[in-house]
């Protein structure tokens, strides 16, 4: 069948090689009045005035790069409308579901997308006719002279009928020194399409079996999986089932005994036992400065920067917090402030996680310099004098 | 008198190069004076200006700078303004109320402020005639302001004015809707008389900077512990914090018993191992010994 087809097929061109190039440009007129054929050029350089001589249209690819463009700008702007005003309408920003501005980036990158593709991939496979296996010209023997200093014209069959004899007389009648007459190359038998067809179901059946035996051996071998991901390894999962531990769960209760890192807990159970608590920071002026860091940043708000519990939450909110000035929390031992700070009071939340132990400490210690600030001694107040 | 000399064309060409030759110069100067030296400085540090520190009342923003004030006695107050209700002192009592106490005991005295969710026992309601811990009366009311409530969150508010706790008193008594019994009049006399007599003081103010000063000052550096002992080495973690702890946990010198309960209270945190929660009475005792006799 492919030997029949090959001959049916007869010759696809005929070549006239010509010595100059004004020889080529010259007997293009004339060859192209006997209308035998498609007329193409073959020459080592680019010739001025071919183009006019083979009366070659103008491109048509920048009118279908716009065209295309256009097109592009266009499905943009219909898909994000369809999707954000149609399908799943969403406020974004405040904004209404069809809001066009938001859409011209996308526009613009599918444009472009659109255009370039469009310049691609029609010059290559819409104007250059591409692909094009085996060209009769790259297997003649005048292709070394036209990579050299050779100018070959032909006539190319055009709908698979071509008179060689004709052609012959008006390339050597408009000059042509030398007339070779080209057919389609003969293919190798390994690019049959019967051997093409054989081939592709060769590798369908493989993939059919080696796919069938790869579902066997993880059947037959199922500790074996043929691809472990990390998600598939070994570990405890909290919500499922698990045979390592005699209960059968996955998820454990801690060690007794267990502290949370960052979660040390408190000695005392209850307040009167925190009354108990020592304060053990030196009071040294660090200490003491931290603790005004402290106040300042987690008590201040409230209790007031002077530890009076007047702050400017009270006149926002009426919010009644600790007076530490007062006589009762002069008295009250350092215990009961710790206690607060961790377990909370009333309405204050606790402030364990948000103090450190030793802040917490340096904490108390600056309201005892608040309260001793507010009911200062005679001999402090000389001392204050210059 | 000029076109003697040069003809208008030739003027009109001398005005126009003194033109172009101005306006060079003003963008000489304009570059010499603008461009010039803010390229050369434009990396120089900012000149430093001094910058007052400030001063609480005596200047500025911080409220704990304020200044020293000696303290005063305020005279006693006469009775018969704050044992009845008069209008002055009402709206001081409202206002009082609004500020203090209305988060918990609400605006109403209904018990049912913003605050009052989770406090147990709940806060009062002072519509109600039962269940007062002190009782409705004048004295017992001016009494809880004294003393606070044990036991609950109702603290003493104490640091109030005598006369602005009376107000207080008087205001939350006219939320009550109930009809009051007749008042004692002996504790009522009492009250009158505390008025009549004592004053109130006003203790002195210093800068909170400066009482930090003082605290830091007046602070002892409590002695070194001796870590020879090798129970005390055991039992011991931190040696400043633990000394701190030793210092100031009273009579842990007498009992064995205090030295325990003390030392395990403050676990983790006073400078001792956690481990001695863990102590037999023994292995207490052997800790204490060790650190009485040093």
């Amino acid at each position: 069948m492919n030997s029949e087809k090959r001959q049916t097929m007869g010759p696809a061109a005929v070549l006239g090689l010509f010595d100059s190039a004004d020889a080529l440009l010259h007997a293009i007129p004339k060859v192209r009045e006997g209308k035998l054929g498609r007329l193409e050029t073959y020459t080592p350089y680019p010739i001025h005035g071919l183009d006019e001589a083979l009366q070659l249209r103008r491109s048509p690819l920048a009118g279908m790069v716009v065209v295309m463009a256009f097109l592009g700008a266009i499905v943009a702007l219909a898909m994000q409308g369809w999707m954000s005003a149609v399908d799943y309408p969403v406020i974004t920003g405040g904004k209404a579901p069809f809001s066009w501005q938001a859409f011209v980036p996308i526009m613009f990158e599918l444009m472009v997308l659109f255009a370039t593709f469009t310049a691609g991939l029609g010059m290559l496979f819409l104007l250059n006719r591409l692909p094009f296996f085996g060209h009769p010209v790259l297997s003649s023997r005048a292709i070394r002279g036209i990579t050299r200093d050779r100018f070959a014209l032909s006539v190319e069959a055009e709908g698979g009928s071509l008179d060689p004899e004709a052609a012959t007389a008006l390339l050597s009648a408009a000059g042509a020194k030398d007339i070779e007459v080209l057919s389609l190359p003969a293919r190798a038998e390994i690019l049959d399409s019967a051997f093409i067809l054989r081939a592709l179901g060769g590798i369908v059946v493989a993939c059919v079996v080696a796919g069938g035996l790869m579902f066997a051996a993880i059947k037959l071998f199922p500790v074996l999986p043929p691809m472990s991901h990390m998600q598939e390894q070994a570990k405890l999962n909290p919500y499922k089932p698990s045979t390592f531990f005699k209960d059968g769960h996955g998820m454990q209760y801690p060690v007794p005994g267990t502290v949370a890192r960052g979660y040390l807990p408190m000695g005392p159970r209850t307040p009167e036992e925190a009354n108990g608590l020592v304060n053990p920071l030196p009071r040294t002026r660090e200490n003491l400065e931290r603790g005004r860091e402290a106040y300042t940043n987690r008590c201040a708000v409230c209790h007031g920067p002077l530890g009076d519990g007047v702050p400017t939450l009270t006149a926002a909110y009426n919010a009644k917090p600790a007076n530490f000035v007062s006589e009762e929390f002069r008295k009250a031992p350092d215990g009961r402030y710790y206690w607060a700070i961790v377990m909370g009071k009333n309405a204050m939340p606790s402030q364990a996680a948000d103090m450190p132990e030793e802040d917490r400490w340096a904490a108390i210690h600056y309201v005892r310099v608040l309260q001793r600030a507010q009911n200062a001694k005679d001999s402090d107040l000389e001392e204050t004098k210059p | 008198m000029i076109e003697r000399y040069l003809s208008p064309s030739e003027l009109r060409r001398l005005l126009s190069a003194l033109l172009v030759v101005a306006l060079f110069l003003c963008i000489l100067t304009l570059f010499a004076f603008l461009i010039v030296p803010g390229t050369r400085n434009a990396n120089a540090p900012a000149a430093e200006v001094p910058v007052a520190a400030p001063q609480g009342q005596s200047g500025w923003l911080d409220p704990t700078a304020y200044l020293a004030e000696k303290g005063r006695t305020v005279p006693p107050i006469d009775p018969r303004t704050v044992m009845s209700p008069n209008p002055e002192l009402m709206a001081r009592g409202k206002a009082i109320y609004v500020q203090t106490c209305a988060t918990c005991h609400g605006a109403e005295g209904q018990g049912d402020g913003p605050g009052a969710k989770g406090l147990n026992p709940a806060p009062r309601r002072f519509t109600q005639k039962e269940g007062w811990k002190n009782g409705p009366g004048i004295p017992e009311i001016f009494q809880t302001l004294e003393k606070g409530v044990p036991g609950s969150s109702m603290v003493s508010y104490n640091y109030l004015s005598k006369r602005d706790r009376m107000a207080l008193v008087h205001a939350v008594q006219s939320l009550g809707r109930f009809a009051r019994a007749q008042e004692d009049p002996k504790a009522l006399e009492g009250l009158a008389r505390l008025f009549a007599t004592a004053g109130e003081t006003i203790p002195n103010r210093v800068p909170v900077a400066k009482a930090l000063t003082l605290i830091a000052k007046e602070s002892q550096p409590v002695a070194r512990l001796d870590l020879r002992d090798p129970a005390v080495r055991a039992a011991v973690l931190d040696p400043e914090r633990a000394a701190q702890t030793l210092a100031l946990l009273p009579g842990w010198r007498q009992s064995v018993e205090r030295l325990a309960s003390g030392l395990s209270q403050g676990l983790p945190g006073n400078g001792f191992s956690p481990m001695v929660a863990t102590y037999s009475r023994e292995e207490w005792g052997v800790l204490h010994r060790a650190l009485v006799t040093p």
